[in-house]
C-alpha cells in the first residue's frame, strides 16, 4: 500500500503549496477566441494560479499571432498540474514550445495543436521520450517493484503516457515518424486528428491499430 | 433536483424570468445550471430567482474599483445590480453555464455572485463563453466575489473582455488570498505563543507554589 507521499502528483502538489502559498485556485481557463490575449495577461494569468490543469488559448479558423514564442517557452515550468491544454492556430508554437511542454508538464493528457504549421516530428519525439519514461513506470509497477515500492494509481502525475487526446489537425510537417513514435510510446491514445497531414502512409495507420487499442 | 442542463433546448422561452423564477421556487437546492444557447436569459431573470434582499457586497466594489480596471463601469453595473430583487428563497448556483446567451450582461454576473455570497457561497465554475455583453469589470465582481473558491472561467469569444483587465482581477484575488492566509497564520501563532507562555507561568506558579509548601 502506498502513502500520501509516494504519489507523485502529490508530492508536486506539496512543493506548490510550499511555494505559491494562497495563490490563486483557478483550475480550469478557457480563453480560446479571445482577441485581446497578449504575452503579459497571459504570463499574469498563469503566474497567479499554478493549479491550472487546463488551459484553452487557442483560436478557431484564422491563426493568431497574439502570443510570442517567448511567452509560450515560460509557460511550462509554472504548470505543473496541467492535464489538458489547447495551442489551436496559435502561429508561433515551435517545436521547442512542445518540447518544453513535454518535459516540464508530465500530467499532460490532452494536446490540441491543430493548425500549429511550425510544428514537425521533432516536437512529437519530445513527446514520446516524455511518455516511454511514464511506460517504463508502469511496467515497474505492474511487475510490483517501483521506488516507491507500490503500484499507486497514477492521479495525474506520472510521465507523459496518460496522453489520451492529440490533435494535429493540418499540422502538414508532421510524418510517419514523429506519428508512429508516439502511437508506440502512448496505448491509451484514444482520439487522434490528424486530418490533412498529407506525409502520413498506410504504415503508420497499421501502427496505430496495433498500438493503440482504446 | 441539484443539477440542470437545458442547453441548446430549442424553447425560447427556457430560463426567461417567470421561468427561472419558478425553477428557483420548486428547486431551492439546484446549484448547477447549464443553459447554453438560452437566449430568453436576462438580468430580470436572475432577479426572479435570486433572494429578494441580494445586493453586491461592498467590498466586491472596492476590489473592482481599485484595480482601476473598469472601475466607473463596474460601479454603475452595481449600482443597478444592487437593486431589491423581487423573489424569497434561498436560490443560488455554485455553477453556471451560460455560454452563447446574449443578453447576459455584467449586471447578470454580479447578481450571480452576490446571491452566492448572500448565503456564504461562492460560483465555482462559470462559462460565458461566446457572451458578447460580458466585460472585465462583470467577471472581476465574480472574482472577487468568489476569491479563491473560483475553479473554472470560460471566456472564450467574449469579445469585449479586455484580457489585461481580467487578469489583473485574478491576480489581485490570488494575492489577497495569500495575505489572509498569512494573516491567519500570524493570528494562529500569536494564540499559541500566548497560550504556551500562560501554561508556562501557570506551571512555575504551581511549582513555586509546592516549593513554598515543601
Amino acid at each position: 500500500m502506498s502513502s500520501w507521499h509516494d504519489d507523485p502528483h502529490r508530492s508536486r502538489l506539496s512543493k506548490i503549496n510550499s511555494t505559491n502559498q494562497g495563490r490563486g485556485q483557478l483550475r480550469s481557463a478557457r480563453l480560446s477566441d479571445c482577441h485581446t490575449l497578449n504575452d503579459a495577461a497571459l504570463l499574469q494569468l498563469v503566474g497567479a494560479h499554478p493549479r491550472l490543469t487546463e488551459l484553452d488559448i487557442s483560436f478557431k479558423l484564422v491563426p493568431s499571432p497574439v502570443v510570442s514564442t517567448s511567452a509560450l517557452l515560460r509557460l511550462p515550468p509554472q504548470l505543473p498540474l496541467l492535464r489538458r491544454l489547447n495551442l489551436s492556430y496559435l502561429e508561433h508554437v515551435t517545436d521547442a514550445v512542445v518540447v518544453r511542454f513535454a518535459e516540464e508538464c508530465n500530467a499532460l493528457e490532452e494536446l490540441r495543436l491543430a493548425c500549429c504549421l511550425r510544428i514537425g516530428d521533432a516536437a512529437l519525439f519530445a513527446v514520446a521520450e516524455g511518455l516511454a519514461a511514464r511506460n517504463d513506470d508502469t511496467r515497474s509497477r505492474a511487475d510490483g517493484g517501483g521506488a516507491s515500492g507500490a503500484g499507486f494509481v497514477r492521479g495525474g502525475g506520472g510521465r507523459g503516457g496518460g496522453l489520451t487526446v492529440l490533435d494535429l489537425h493540418m499540422d502538414d510537417r508532421v510524418s510517419d515518424a514523429g506519428l508512429q513514435a508516439v502511437a508506440r510510446a502512448c496505448p491509451l491514445l484514444r482520439e487522434l486528428d490528424a486530418a490533412f497531414l498529407r506525409l502520413l502512409t498506410d504504415g503508420t495507420v497499421d501502427v496505430l491499430v496495433q498500438s493503440c487499442p482504446g | 433536483m441539484k443539477a440542470l442542463d437545458v442547453t441548446s433546448c430549442k424553447y425560447d422561452g427556457i430560463c426567461a424570468p417567470a421561468a427561472l423564477g419558478a425553477l428557483a421556487a420548486a428547486c431551492p437546492k439546484l446549484r448547477t445550471l447549464h443553459a447554453g444557447y438560452a437566449t430568453a436569459v436576462t438580468v430580470e431573470s436572475f432577479r426572479a430567482a435570486l433572494p429578494s434582499s441580494t445586493s453586491i457586497p461592498h467590498s466586491t466594489l472596492s476590489i473592482i474599483n481599485s484595480t482601476g480596471a473598469g472601475g466607473s463601469a463596474a460601479t454603475a453595473v452595481a449600482s443597478n445590480a444592487t437593486a431589491a430583487t423581487t423573489a424569497g428563497g434561498s436560490f443560488f448556483l455554485e455553477d453556471a453555464a451560460l455560454a452563447y446567451c446574449e443578453q447576459v450582461d455584467d449586471e447578470c454576473l454580479l447578481l450571480l455572485a452576490a446571491g452566492a455570497a448572500k448565503f456564504g457561497r461562492a460560483v465555482r465554475r462559470l462559462d460565458v463563453g461566446a457572451c458578447p455583453r460580458i466585460t472585465a469589470a462583470g467577471l472581476g465582481g465574480v472574482v472577487a466575489a468568489s476569491g479563491a473558491w473560483l475553479e473554472a472561467l470560460d471566456v472564450s469569444g467574449c469579445d469585449r473582455v479586455v484580457l489585461g483587465e481580467l487578469t489583473a482581477h485574478l491576480e489581485r484575488s490570488a494575492a489577497q488570498g495569500t495575505f489572509i492566509k498569512k494573516s491567519l497564520a500570524t493570528f494562529l501563532s500569536i494564540v499559541a505563543i500566548s497560550a504556551s507562555t500562560t501554561l508556562l507561568f501557570g506551571l512555575c506558579d504551581q511549582c513555586a507554589l509546592l516549593v513554598f509548601m515543601a
